[in-house]
């Protein structure tokens, strides 16, 4: 009966209309949403059961190929942030040649005071701003290297939230999986799981650069760029052990601080390793690797402080410590954390006048005797090599050295900043992208156009299958 | 499909980033317009902060050195000062105790002796000048007076010369005492070992050699103990004594006159290299402090023109966003 099999083509069509509507509803309400894939109905003719309109699939139109390079974007980006936040803290412990509060400026004060006291020797007011200058250089050194060791507890506890929401993401990315796998084989529509799963997959691109892989039925594993295995099947399962409490003596060689382990098999995690190139890695470098090298710094220069100052002293035995001390001793050979350790000399706790007549000197000497504090005075601006292998090597001045490290610190700084922004561009650029392949409303609104059209000429086409019937009837 | 259709958030995306860039820049130049320095002093310099902490270290060094050296100056002038005025007192009785000497006038002979003596007590008064709680003549002792009081100083004198026999025995005694590891050094002088040179410039030192112990000094008290021993009848009373004494007092105290000159002089070179030095000083913080804010201070020109572009840009955003929200199909369906 022909005209019975028009009148189902149209019914297909009108239900074909109305589900496109509600695609085109649901694209227009999610047009918000981040992480939402923008569906569109793939529609095909009827080749079974008469004439007609069927829909095939709903699909996702996400692009694989941006989608990954945007999340290894994000990685980096996330890396080069966390790298140019840590040297910015470092450059600022040390502080720029423009602040009063920087460690060249403590030196000049020392500098300054040292002069005044040579020139009135008998003032114990000049003295005692030389005692002064120099605890505020050690406690400057001792603070500098307190931030630092605080940057270093702090990349250890990101480490472990990064690692623990790794894990959560990688459980529940293996749940969805399976839900995708059963819905997809039962042939229900999964573009819902399948948001779901990319949203969580973003959730952790930042912690570790990811490439996704096209599995049977929907499913996906996941792999580092660097060869390791996050979801293949069942997660991967990585562990750390935070410490609350980090010292400059305790390192992941010594084993004082955690590793990291994959599945229970410890990995490493420097550059070139399993995980390199996110925020995890860059936590893992902040802690093993940058903050060590800067805290390296800091006592290095703590010991040229101690050595240029010792051995000046005729009232002392030759190996007793100077101006500055190693914890009121003679260097101890362990240069590791000495910037905590730098303390002024005790003898001059309440008898300045040591300064002036030698620091092992049992009653004051003459009074105008300017000697100790010329040669303490000489000491600071002769050019010395520094027997710390964590400093350049060259004879320097104390103020040329703090300058070099100041220097340093504010180079490596800016060269983070610009892979930084490098990174951020990359990465926001990339996002722009997808975000151009989202829910466009005008389109959306121009096909519901379509549709309404479509529906009215198929509800047309029954209405005339109708007046057909009808006529027939009345014969 | 890019082709066709444009992401309602990648525009809002663009807007938002493009809005906080120029937020950001507008930020950074305003700050650097109202403060005249540039704000990342690192990025300025490209990280090389080794002339910046130069300059800074230099003009720290400066401002010291100009209270070190204005203090110089004071302490010098004083020496200056006390120098003079024993050089004059020596210069005004030298001539006289000759002339009473050979006036040979007990009336005449009482009166210089007693000028003598009071010039001998003013002399050790001005050598034990402190300035400040600082003796100025005692070398690296410096918290005490480097001679006993006037009085006691010639009790001391007159010690040494007490039994002497004739003139020429007491002259001899005098000249022992004051002369090289003599009583004067050993038991009179409380002073300590010559100062220590100061830095008054970067690598230059003055040092503020004249103590009580210098050549003319003790020539010059010599001379005056001489005289004023006259006046206590030594060696004797007898007029060719004090004649003889009075003429080696006069002897003594002209002989020593280029003594002294040379001291002052020496301390005037001093003075004017200390002088000098301030100059020099002041000139070279001026110029650092030039070439300090040439490091680091922003071009207000460019910061303000900054400000300016910034500004068009962020209006230009705002009017966009406007623009681009009323743009939408579903206005226009009806």
């Amino acid at each position: 009966m022909s005209l019975s099999s028009a009148m189902n083509a149209t019914l297909s069509g009108l239900t074909v209309s109305a589900r496109m509507a509600e695609l085109v509803s649901s694209n227009v309400a999610n047009a918000m949403t981040p992480g939402y894939v923008r569906r569109t109905a793939e529609l095909a003719a009827r080749e079974t059961g008469g004439q007609g309109v069927r829909l095939v699939a709903i699909l996702r139109t996400a692009d694989m190929h941006l989608l990954s390079e945007r999340r290894m974007a994000q990685a980096g980006e996330a890396g080069a942030a966390a790298r140019a936040a840590f040297l910015a803290v470092a450059e600022h412990a040390v502080g720029t040649a423009d602040t009063s509060s920087s460690l060249s400026a403590r030196v000049n004060a020392l500098d300054s005071a040292l002069l005044a006291a040579a020139g009135r020797p008998d003032s114990d007011v000049r003295l005692g701003a030389v005692v002064d200058a120099a605890a505020a250089l050690t406690n400057h050194l001792g603070a500098a290297s307190a931030t630092i060791q605080t940057a270093r507890a702090t990349a250890d506890s990101r480490i472990a939230s990064q690692v623990g929401r790794l894990n959560d993401a990688l459980a529940q990315i293996a749940d969805l999986n399976t839900r995708i796998q059963i819905g997809s084989i039962a042939g229900q529509d999964t573009s819902a799981l399948l948001d779901l799963r990319q949203q969580q997959i973003d959730s952790v691109a930042e912690i570790l650069p990811i490439r996704e892989v096209a599995r049977a039925d929907g499913a996906v594993a996941l792999f580092t760029p660097g060869g390791a295995s996050l979801l293949e099947g069942s997660p991967s399962v990585f562990g750390f052990t935070p410490h609350p409490v980090v010292t400059a003596d305790m390192t992941q060689e010594n084993g004082a601080l955690s590793g990291l382990t994959l599945n229970g098999r410890a990995i490493a995690t420097g550059p070139g390793s399993f995980i390199d190139g996110g925020g995890l890695a860059a936590q893992f470098a902040i802690r093993d690797e940058s903050a060590p090298a800067a805290q390296a710094s800091l006592d290095g220069l703590a010991r040229d402080l101690i050595e240029r100052f010792s051995g000046l002293d005729d009232s002392l035995p030759p190996d007793a410590p100077g101006l500055f001390t190693d914890a009121q001793a003679g260097f101890s050979g362990e240069e590791t954390g000495l910037a905590t350790r730098l303390a002024v000399n005790a003898a001059l706790d309440g008898a300045t006048w040591r300064l002036r007549d030698g620091l092992g000197a049992p009653s004051p000497g003459p009074a105008g005797d300017a000697t100790r504090l010329n040669a303490l005075h000489a000491a600071m601006t002769a050019a010395l090599p520094a027997s710390s292998p964590a400093l350049p090597s060259g004879a320097r001045s104390l103020a040329t050295r703090v300058s070099d490290l100041t220097s340093d610190a504010a180079a490596a700084r800016l060269s983070a900043d610009s892979a930084q922004s490098f990174a951020a561009a990359r990465a926001s650029a990339l996002q722009e992208q997808e975000l151009a392949g989202g829910v466009d409303t005008d389109q959306e609104m121009q096909s519901l156009l379509t549709i309404e059209n479509t529906w009215s000429a198929n509800a047309r086409v029954l209405q005339v299958l109708d007046d057909l019937l009808a006529r027939l009837m009345e014969i | 499909m890019s082709l066709v259709s444009l992401g309602d958030m990648a525009q809002s995306f663009m807007l938002r980033r493009h809005m906080g860039q120029v937020k950001a820049d507008l930020a950074l130049h305003t700050q650097e317009m109202t403060t005249g320095l540039t704000t990342d002093i690192a990025r300025r310099t490209d990280g090389d902060l080794g002339p910046l902490n130069a300059i800074s270290a230099s003009l720290a060094r400066l401002e010291t050195l100009a209270s070190v050296t204005s203090e110089m100056q004071l302490w010098s002038g004083a020496m200056q000062s006390a120098l003079e005025a024993i050089d004059n007192r020596a210069i005004e009785l030298g001539p006289q105790l000759l002339s009473a000497a050979s006036a040979r006038q007990p009336a005449t002979f009482a009166a210089v002796s007693g000028e003598g003596e009071a010039a001998f007590l003013a002399a050790v008064g001005y050598l034990n000048t402190s300035l400040d709680g600082r003796a100025l003549f005692g070398g690296v002792a410096t918290d005490h007076s480097p001679l006993p009081d006037s009085a006691s100083l010639l009790n001391q004198v007159a010690e040494v010369a007490q039994g002497a026999t004739s003139v020429a025995d007491l002259r001899d005694r005098l000249d022992t005492w004051f002369g090289p590891g003599g009583g004067f050094e050993t038991a009179a002088w409380r002073g300590g070992a010559a100062l220590e040179p100061v830095t008054i410039a970067q690598g230059e030192t003055a040092r503020l050699t004249p103590t009580a112990l210098s050549d003319g000094i003790r020539d010059t008290l010599k001379g005056l103990a001489l005289a004023a021993l006259a006046g206590r009848d030594l060696p004797g009373p007898g007029i060719e004594d004090k004649a003889a004494m009075l003429a080696a007092a006069g002897d003594t105290l002209i002989g020593s006159s280029g003594a002294r000159a040379a001291l002052s002089a020496d301390l005037g070179i001093t003075e004017q290299r200390i002088a000098d030095a301030q100059t020099r000083n002041a000139a070279e913080m001026t110029a650092l402090k030039f070439a300090e804010s040439q490091i680091r201070a922003a071009d207000p020109f460019e910061a303000a023109s900054r400000v300016q572009e910034a500004e068009t840009q962020l209006q230009l955003i705002y009017t966009l966003t406007a623009r681009l929200s009323g743009l939408s199909l579903a206005d226009y369906l009806g």
